[in-house]
């Protein structure tokens, strides 16, 4: 359609055709000298050939305009665009012209801008006529520019442009457009729309473009047949082409190919409708306990939502095979398939896919079953099509789920997937139901159960706000369920703990983990008693706390005795430590004035007088001995916070000891041997003590007759070590083994195995104050063995 | 004469004092002895120290921790901060054996600290520990080295003009336990 690119140059170029006389060599000369090129033509077809080229102007003789020329140069000029109007300038004879020519120039008269200029010419009118007319010319060429690069423009967007007329007939499209319908511009151009956007389309757009022609801007979404045949969606502009008189022309179409942001918007949208239908599910089943109510409302939902026929829920029982529908929900209300029934009994296809858990989709049970066994099922169910969802749990089939149609349906793969996953989300929301009706169920028994300890007790959410109390709390607070549940309990706190309280508290509840804090709580007459408060998380299977059990125990009495026993047990002490001070004092004296006098009578000293000072003194020695190990005992029973924490290497006490022992096997002839010891927690010095009790026990009771073998051993045993002290001494009764830890218990008399009968008790103090055991075992004439266990320390 | 070694003996238990009597007896160490049977008698002879006739400056105290109505270490407090008992020898007798105790008289400047033992013969040795330390504080008593009828203060007062402070003898003796401070008395401790 468009013309050949016309170079600025041809656009001034003046052509000349005057084949007689000196004519056309005089104008050349004369343009020339004016600056303005031109070419002379010798033959019309060089002309004509000129002027296709493109030309800005043309002198013609008019003797050169035979009927012949005249036909050529029309065809020529007849064939540059609607934009031209070649400036022709004849050169006539003078006078007037002849009748011939008038005709001829005639016919030129509407393929051109004809001027006649009369010989004899004067150069500067010839002069000014050609610019005037190469001015024209270049206006001429300048419009069909623009129109060319507005075509080209046009041609290019992916919009379809059309310019439509008052009579609805396309004047211009373009490339777009024509190429939408397959077709060319000329195809188009010349006819009316009816023509071709076909009949339906037409009866559609009618009422808009009639608005159009009545000067509106009009604008609407519509759909349009492409080439290929597809219905697209398009929106679609008319904007009027409106005269200055304000008549309306016509107007210019616009349309718009919209069918990818359709597709898209409606994929956005299902997408949305599906969130917001699994939100809405969520929400709703989310304050059901029962799963039957859960199930009840998702069937129903679901079933809304994908317009389906139905929605059933069934159980399998444990043979995988029996299944009870235990919810369905149907549109009719009919509801026809609540009961038992055998997955066996239906098509093997169908019935093998579900027991592998995979979901199943029957589009027509009609046509696709047709063959196999048991299709007959669904028609008497009276269901046509299906997507069904098993619930596979442990390898085994537990339960499952059914979207079903009573026609034939061709369910899409997002109508599929969407089912799955609301049936994914109904497991689980049953499985929330389950356990919060268990909770509720156990929360109930502890409530009962709750009301019938002495302890004060509560629940809490997860969040902390209590939201019960047992009746015992109300009893000794005085308070009500109204001031006191959320976080009301505060008022029944002292100011001084409630700051620890709170934030002990919100630790616990941030983290999950137990609370434990002793503090004191306001009884209903405005004193303040001790309690031990213990709080323990209860989650759920997922590990979730979603409760909290709270007890407070009133340890106030047991504070207060255990106070009064500490201050009693601290005075025995420091009672028994003074006492056994003072008592050695007189004893002290006696001893001495017994020795001085003794030493005073000199010579008049008797045997008897010395027998019964030797009564004396062995009176006093064996009180002494009684008080010093009363004192130690005493000494035991101290809290010493240093003692208790250190660790004793029971190899270096064991050495001590024997060193203190050390005359007495000398004396024996003893062989005392030993395994290596460990180190456990306590006071080496103490442990020391222990050992020597026991190593002086077998020393002492050691028969005549025979040496006196000890054997020291160390075992671990089930997180204890466990110490032995073995001896092959006169032993004695399995009766007595406990009795021998007693205060003050001996089994001989002093005169023949002196004792206090605290040494063994001073053992049993100090191997229970480091939370240990002791004991023995021995036989007569055999031997005994002394046993001491202590935590190996490695369990905290 | 010997020159006889003054002791003030601050004990309540007349026992105790017999036996101390004994033990200078038995050490053969002439001597004259004031007794405190109390604190509160402590207190009131050291009011009249060298004033009355009945209350001389002592060369050495012998001291019972466990006293009735002001308790030893007070008393002993008391004393060192009399002028003229500043620098005298004082042994404690107890029969505490608390480390409390004895540390405590240890720092207050004590030169012995027996402990009384239940067995005459050791109670005895208490002469021998008094001959040590009045040796050691240069007082001179009958069969000692030191010139006869000079008193202990006078001594004293001797060394000072030689440019001996007291302060360098006290300090000789209260340095601590390894530089004589010796626990005399039961050996069993």
């Amino acid at each position: 359609m468009m013309d050949q690119t016309v170079s600025l140059e041809r656009d001034s170029l003046i052509l000349i055709h005057a084949p007689t006389g000196r004519d056309a060599r005089l104008l050349q000369e004369l343009f020339q000298n004016a600056s303005l090129r031109s070419h002379v033509c010798l033959s019309v077809d060089d002309l004509c050939r000129e002027v296709e080229r493109g030309v800005g102007t043309i002198f013609i003789a008019e003797e050169a305009l035979a009927p012949s020329a005249i036909e050529s140069i029309s065809a020529v000029l007849q064939k540059q665009g609607a934009w031209s109007d070649l400036p022709l300038l004849v050169l006539t004879v003078g006078g007037e012209p002849t009748q011939a020519i008038r005709e001829r120039l005639a016919r030129l008269e509407p393929l051109g801008e004809l001027t006649l200029l009369e010989r004899p010419l004067r150069s500067d009118t010839l002069v000014s006529a050609a610019r005037t007319a190469i001015r024209a010319r270049t206006r001429q060429y300048e419009v069909r520019r623009r129109d060319a690069e507005l075509q080209l423009v046009t041609d290019n967007v992916p919009v379809l442009i059309s310019y439509i007329d008052r009579a609805q007939i396309y004047r211009r499209v373009n490339q777009t457009y024509s190429e939408w319908f397959g077709r060319t511009t000329e195809e188009i151009v010349g006819r009316t729309i009816q023509d071709v956007i076909g009949e339906p389309h037409y009866t559609n757009a009618q009422a808009h473009i009639s608005q159009a022609l009545d000067g509106e801007r009009v604008s609407f979404e519509s759909q349009l047949w492409d080439k290929s045949g597809l219905l697209r969606d398009v929106s679609v502009s008319y904007a009027p082409d409106i005269a200055l008189d304000g008549t309306v022309r016509g107007f210019i179409s616009l349309v718009q190919d919209i069918t990818e942001r359709k597709r898209a918007e409606r994929a956005l949208r299902a997408t949305s409708d599906r969130l917001q239908f699994l939100g809405e599910l969520g929400e709703v089943t989310r304050a059901l306990t029962a799963p039957e109510g859960v199930m009840t409302i998702v069937a129903r939902m679901t079933a809304e939502h994908l317009k389906a026929s139905g929605c059933f829920y069934a159980d399998v029982e444990s043979d995988m095979d029996t299944l009870t529908v235990q919810v369905n929900y149907s549109a009719e209300g009919s509801g026809g398939v609540v009961g038992a029934y055998r997955l066996s009994s239906f098509c093997p296809g169908f019935t093998a896919d579900i027991r592998q858990g995979e979901t199943t989709v029957i589009r027509g049970a009609g046509r696709e079953q047709e063959a196999e066994e048991g299709s007959g099922l669904f028609h008497a169910l009276g269901v046509e099509a299906l997507v069904c969802c098993p619930l596979v749990r442990d390898g085994k089939l537990t339960a499952l789920m059914a979207v079903t149609q009573m026609a034939p349906r061709d369910w899409t793969v997002a109508e599929v997937e969407l089912f799955e996953t609301v049936v994914d989300r109904s497991w689980a929301y049953i499985e929330r139901a389950r356990a919060q009706s268990e909770l509720r169920k156990s929360e109930q028994q502890f409530r009962t159960l709750a009301d019938t300890i002495p302890n004060l007790a509560w629940m809490a959410y997860a969040g902390g706000e209590i939201f019960w109390y047992n009746q015992r709390w109300y009893d000794y607070t005085g308070t009500t369920p109204d001031v006191v549940e959320g976080w009301g309990w505060q008022r029944v706190h002292h100011p001084d703990s409630l700051p620890s309280v709170l934030e002990g508290w919100k630790h616990s509840i941030s983290n999950g983990t137990p609370f434990e804090m002793v503090f004191p709580l306001k009884g209903s007459d405005g004193s303040f008693r001790l309690f031990l408060t213990r709080v323990a998380p209860v989650c759920d299977n997922f590990g979730t706390v979603v409760r909290w059990f709270g007890t407070n125990t009133d340890i106030d009495e047991q504070k207060r005795t255990e106070d009064a026993l500490r201050r009693a047990n601290g005075d025995l002490e420091e009672f028994a430590y003074v006492a056994s001070h003072d008592l050695q004092e007189p004893l002290r004296m006696v001893n001495v004035y017994t020795q001085l006098l003794l030493r005073r009578l000199g010579s008049e000293v008797t045997p008897q007088l010395s027998e019964y000072a030797g009564y004396v003194s062995t009176g006093v020695r064996r009180m002494e001995s009684l008080i010093r190990d009363l004192l130690t005992y005493s000494r035991t029973a101290h809290d010493d916070d240093e003692e208790m924490s250190g660790s004793a290497d029971l190899s270096v006490a064991l050495r001590h000891a024997i060193a203190s022992v050390d005359a007495r096997v000398q004396e024996t002839r003893a062989q005392i041997t030993f395994d290596s010891l460990p180190v456990v927690s306590g006071d080496e010095g103490q442990m020391s003590h222990v050992f020597q009790n026991l190593l002086s026990n077998a020393l002492k009771y050691c028969k005549n007759e025979e040496t006196p073998r000890i054997h020291v051993g160390a075992e671990h045993s089930n997180r204890d070590w466990v110490v032995s002290i073995r001896d092959n001494g006169i032993g004695f009764s399995q009766d007595h083994a406990e009795r021998i830890f007693g205060l003050f218990k001996r089994l001989h008399r002093d005169e023949d195995y002196p004792g206090t009968g605290l040494g063994l008790a001073i053992c049993k103090r100090i191997i229970e104050r480091y939370h240990g055991r002791i004991w023995a075992e021995s036989k007569v004439g055999v031997g005994s063995t002394f046993y001491f266990a202590l935590p190996d320390g490695n369990h905290g | 004469m010997d020159k006889a070694l003054h002791i003030l003996l601050i004990e309540d238990n007349p026992g105790d004092a017999g036996l101390v009597r004994e033990a200078l007896r038995e050490h053969n160490i002439p001597f004259e002895m004031a007794l405190a049977s109390d604190g509160a008698e402590a207190e009131s002879y050291l009011s009249r120290m060298g004033k009355t006739i009945d209350a001389p400056c002592p060369d050495l105290i012998l001291l019972d921790l466990n006293l009735p109505k002001v308790g030893g270490h007070e008393v002993l407090a008391s004393f060192r901060a009399h002028p003229l008992c500043t620098l005298t020898p004082v042994i404690v007798l107890t029969s505490s054996n608390a480390p409390r105790d004895r540390e405590l008289a240890i720092a207050m400047g004590a030169a012995r600290y027996f402990r009384k033992p239940s067995d005459l013969p050791d109670f005895l040795r208490l002469g021998s520990v008094i001959r040590e330390v009045a040796t050691e504080a240069g007082i001179a008593f009958g069969g000692s080295a030191f010139e006869r009828g000079k008193s202990a203060p006078a001594f004293a007062e001797q060394e000072m003009a030689r440019g001996n402070s007291p302060g360098f003898r006290t300090g000789v003796r209260m340095v601590g336990p390894c530089t004589g401070l010796r626990t005399s008395g039961n050996p069993e401790g």
